[in-house]
């Protein structure tokens, strides 16, 4: 055809096909007398266009105009699921955006509608800042039916890494409150299973909302696995492992998606290196490899190659168990804390510990000092650092790390791990500070005090040694630096039972202040004589001793100092250790006072002080109501310095419910029972004596109920724990029996009962003396059974 | 992919012959990433899969309004080149067999719906070859509207024309194409080879 032709025919046709029919063939007579090949094809054109054609027509339905009440304003984006418009609600005085989402036409087919009752149904219940609501959902005029959502200005998360360039912190922030909204949805019993970069967009204030629940799916009401593979779809990019393989899937596979998240939040870049789009090639990627650590890609601590990595495991059983965990590892790891995602191992744990205190104020630093080895460490911290910055500072470093990685997390006993990652640290300062013989000394003394602190005192004695012996070499014999050194052995000769070379080295410690060093350093080498010879049984030396401590320490104005009550502490055991409880307790009192005006509240240090005074005041007076708010105060700062399941709470709560049972409040005593008991294998080792205590008491507070039959299981628990535990003669074995027999006679097992009582008094009149309170209490607990 | 469009909008006739081959794989590229919806029953039609190449190759924040509707025309043609060779292999493999009852068949290796019979894709395919020959703008109105699931509104801002001149132009052209196409309907069987 020619264009000239065309042009005519097209003429023609326009313009005739407005008309009604006698019009147009009106028209069309005019036009086309002469030419009838013209006229056939008008007609023909006319008659095709009457016709129509499926195909043809079925192109492109404009988009619907409104939807319900929603007027549609223009298009935001389209996709696999459906064609999202923004709009705005026509008949509301205030305008509200809202975004309008349609299925594409030719999508879904059948179950459409179900898939959109199931969305509607699903997204109602997830109220939460960090996803989009669903506002409503309806069908148009002509029956399409379309959700209503909450419209997110916003930017595509990769776009916002890309273009906004957040900091890692800003990242990791953003990127733990997806969990957060993941988890969220997952307590709803729904899994999103298209979490993409696509479904996350960033708002202008940096908040994440999690958009499309296309394809989520309602967990079965147990919490357990979905309902098979399903017919939904996923992207293919974001898909874990049992998706693309057509397993059932379950919020891990949401945790997997996370995954990928993270590693595109991290490295900027896909975890499998392989374009999606070559499904093949991808998939054989995705079952095959291992993805590479993000750091590869970029600068970043391995922490965060850990979490990734575990999220993204192939093995679902080996990713984190839940969004929640997942969020809970990013917090860890924002707030300098381990996290679960790295294996355990004491050197690891140490580092954090550093890392956490690198920024912490002199007051954390001296608490964690204090904390983790007692007043020695701020002691060497704070004898250093008069003299020289840099050996305190370099000390200061190995001496946090060792230290910590003793903590008292280790619980009871001998924990290797910990040990070992002493040892090795040993080794090291032996290499790296070869050449620093001054700050070599002060790590070995330091590493000496941490060994201290785990019981092991021939390690702790062997490390002081090599430590005195540098030392001597590169300060002087008689130096007060090497002195330091001699009183840390003293502690651990004193451990080891080796009181004479204990007192022999405090002793030697004094001199060598006395000639050359200050009055705390002095107060310290007394203190240590006072307590060895405590020991020997020398209370009145002991006491000499402190009391010269103290004599000293206030000539030079020290009697507000932190030395000055553990001096007064020292003394008061003492004086306690001497039947003098009533002289005890103004010393213990005073040096509680002290250290409540030298720490700032809620110091650990305060509770320190607290609790051996709330003991004393429980045991030895009726002032019950003091003891218990002392206890009380001990409780509080520690929960709030320490944790809630830091040892030391497990402490004195399990001394507070201990005082609660003697003043028969056994609901309360009950209860901080259990919360001791919570941290049985957590932070308290399953053999930590304060586990078997607490079942020994959880089965006592049984019995004195009247709930013999319940006092059963505790009491078994604690004697086989104490005999794994104790030397097979010790009295807390033979009380452990004497109410164990109690708990059998009251509950009709009268023979063992008897038995287990005799066994019981038998021993503590053995191991304490016939005439010991407790000895006198298992005789009486028999008797009374004997006579019933 | 943006900066192509811009050159290509400021009237670099060389743009256009960059932008298509990445058009035409970015396309393919999807449609086969969809397979993996495929399998569960989900296909893809032309018109998704040209926003999804959209939303994916261009960056929407350089790219204005005018871009848009320029990629979308290539994306048609992109599209129709995609189609009519799909078309193709799915018309050969048919030949000798029962002839089914032409519905919306979906290409076998991607998760792409087509909009018609393989058979009707051929055949306006050919028929747009010869409308171009006279009327080069009509058939790429066809094309946008049929092979990139375009709407008129989109196709004139491509088209640097109004919106009525879209309209009578798909109304003549469509009009034309059935009469060129005879008298084929739905139900008919596919004319055999």
């Amino acid at each position: 055809m020619d264009r000239d032709r065309w042009k005519k025919l097209e003429t023609v046709f326009e313009a005739a096909l407005p008309l009604a029919e006698e019009a147009r063939r009106l028209y069309l007579e005019q036009t086309a007398a002469g030419d009838p090949d013209l006229l056939a094809s008008v007609l023909g054109l006319l008659s095709a266009h009457e016709a129509g054609n499926e195909y043809l027509d079925r192109q492109s339905p404009p988009p619907p105009s409104a939807a319900g009440p929603y007027r549609i304003e223009s298009l935001i984006g389209r996709g696999g699921m459906g064609t999202v418009y923004l709009a705005s609600r026509a008949d509301d005085r205030f305008e509200r955006k809202v975004a309008v989402k349609f299925l594409a036409p030719g999508l879904g087919g059948v179950d459409v509608a179900s898939r959109f009752l199931r969305e509607h149904r699903i997204l109602a219940k997830l109220e939460h800042p960090n996803i989009a609501r669903l506002l409503d959902a309806g069908a148009t005029v002509d029956g399409v039916p379309f959700l209503v959502m909450e419209y997110v200005e916003g930017v595509r998360l990769d776009q916002w890494r890309r273009e906004g360039r957040p900091t890692l912190t800003e990242r990791l922030t953003l990127f733990r409150k997806l969990c957060d909204a993941v988890a969220f949805a997952h307590r709803a019993l729904v899994v999103h299973r298209d979490i993409k970069p696509a479904n996350v967009l960033v708002t202008p204030d940096g908040e994440p909302k999690l958009v499309d629940f296309g394809i989520a799916k309602l967990l079965d009401a147990d919490g357990g696995e979905l309902t098979g593979p399903s017919r939904a779809a996923f992207t293919l990019a974001y898909a874990s492992p049992e998706q693309t393989e057509g397993h059932p899937v379950s919020t891990t596979t949401d945790v997997y998606a996370l995954g990928v998240i993270l590693y595109e939040l991290l490295a900027g870049r896909h975890p499998v290196d392989r374009d999606p789009a070559q499904p093949a090639a991808f998939l054989h990627a995705l079952a095959n490899g291992d993805p590479v650590k993000p750091s590869v890609h970029e600068r970043l601590p391995e922490d965060l190659d850990a979490i990734a990595l575990k999220a993204l495991s192939r093995e679902p059983a080996l990713r984190y168990q839940s969004a929640d965990e997942l969020a809970r590892d990013v917090a860890r790891f924002l707030d300098n804390r381990p996290v679960s995602a790295r294996p355990p191992s004491a050197f690891y744990r140490t580092l954090k510990f550093v890392q956490r205190h690198r920024a912490a104020s002199a007051f954390a630093l001296a608490a964690v000092l204090s904390l983790a080895a007692g007043a020695f460490a701020a002691f060497w911290q704070a004898g250093q650092a008069r003299r020289e910055a840099r050996i305190a500072e370099e000390t200061n470093r190995f001496v946090l790390e060792m230290l910590s990685a003793a903590s008292p997390y280790s619980g009871g006993g001998r924990d290797v791990t910990v040990a070992a990652s002493l040892d090795s640290a040993v080794r090291r300062a032996g290499f790296e500070l070869k050449d620093a013989p001054e700050v070599h000394a002060a790590v070995l003394g330091a590493a000496g005090n941490a060994y201290l602190g785990l019981g092991l005192h021939e390690e702790a004695e062997k490390t002081l040694e090599m430590a005195l012996g540098i030392a001597r070499e590169f300060f002087g014999a008689g130096s007060p630096q090497a002195a330091r050194h001699l009183l840390a052995r003293a502690a651990a000769r004193q451990g080891k039972g080796d009181l004479e070379g204990a007192e022999r080295d405090s002793r030697e410690a004094l001199t060598a202040f006395e000639r050359g060093g200050d009055p705390q350093d002095e107060a310290r080498a007394l203190n240590s004589l006072g307590s060895t010879i405590l020991l020997r049984g020398d209370v009145g030396g002991s006491e000499r001793a402190h009391r010269e401590a103290l004599s000293r320490l206030s000539a030079a104005g020290l009697l507000e100092s932190v030395l000055a009550t553990a001096t007064l502490n020292d003394l008061a055991v003492a004086l306690g250790t001497a039947g003098r409880a009533a002289e005890a307790i103004p010393f213990h009192r005073q040096a509680y006072e002290t250290i409540r005006r030298l720490r700032p509240p809620l110091h650990p240090d305060i509770a320190n002080g607290a609790s051996p005074l709330a003991a004393l005041l429980a045991d030895h007076t009726d002032r019950f109501d003091e003891a218990a708010q002392l206890f009380r105060e001990a409780i509080s700062i520690r929960r709030q310095a320490l944790g809630n399941s830091h040892p030391d709470l497990m402490w004195s709560l399990y001394n507070y419910a201990f005082f609660l049972v003697d003043r028969k409040d056994y609901a309360r005593a009950g209860e901080l029972v259990t919360e001791v008991l919570a941290q049985r294998g957590g932070t308290l080792a399953a053999v930590h004596p304060l586990v078997a205590a607490s079942l020994f008491l959880r089965g006592r507070i049984a019995l004195e109920q009247g709930r013999a039959a319940q006092a059963i299981v505790p009491l078994e628990e604690a004697l086989a724990l104490r005999r794994q535990t104790l030397k097979p003669d010790h009295w807390l074995i033979a009380t452990t029996l004497s109410w164990l027999g109690q708990a059998y006679g009251a509950s009709g097992r009268r023979r063992e009962g008897e038995s287990l009582l005799r066994q019981g008094h038998k021993q503590l009149a053995a191991s304490l003396g016939p005439d010991h309170p407790r000895a006198r209490q298992a005789l009486q607990r028999l008797e009374q059974f004997l006579a019933h | 992919m943006t900066e192509l469009l811009v050159r290509w909008n400021s009237g670099d006739p060389g743009a256009f012959d960059e932008l298509l081959p990445a058009v035409y794989s970015e396309l393919l590229n999807l449609a086969r990433a969809h397979m993996m919806r495929e399998r569960a029953g989900h296909t893809l039609s032309p018109t998704a899969l040209v926003h999804e190449a959209y939303l994916k190759l261009v960056d929407h924040n350089k790219a204005d309004w005018r871009c848009r509707a320029h990629f979308f025309g290539a994306a048609s043609n992109a599209m129709r080149r995609v189609l009519v060779d799909h078309a193709k292999k799915k018309f050969a493999g048919k030949r000798g067999g029962s002839s089914p009852k032409l519905a919306m068949p979906v290409v076998e290796d991607l998760a792409l719906e087509m909009p018609a019979p393989p058979e009707f894709v051929l055949m306006i395919d050919e028929a747009l070859n010869r409308l171009a020959g006279w009327d080069e703008r009509k058939a790429k109105v066809v094309e946008m509207k049929f092979f990139g699931g375009m709407t008129n509104v989109e196709i004139a801002a491509a088209l640097s024309s109004s919106h009525a001149t879209v309209e009578r132009d798909w109304t003549m052209a469509r009009a034309w194409l059935i009469q060129a196409l005879g008298p084929t309907q739905p139900d008919d069987p596919a004319p055999s080879g």
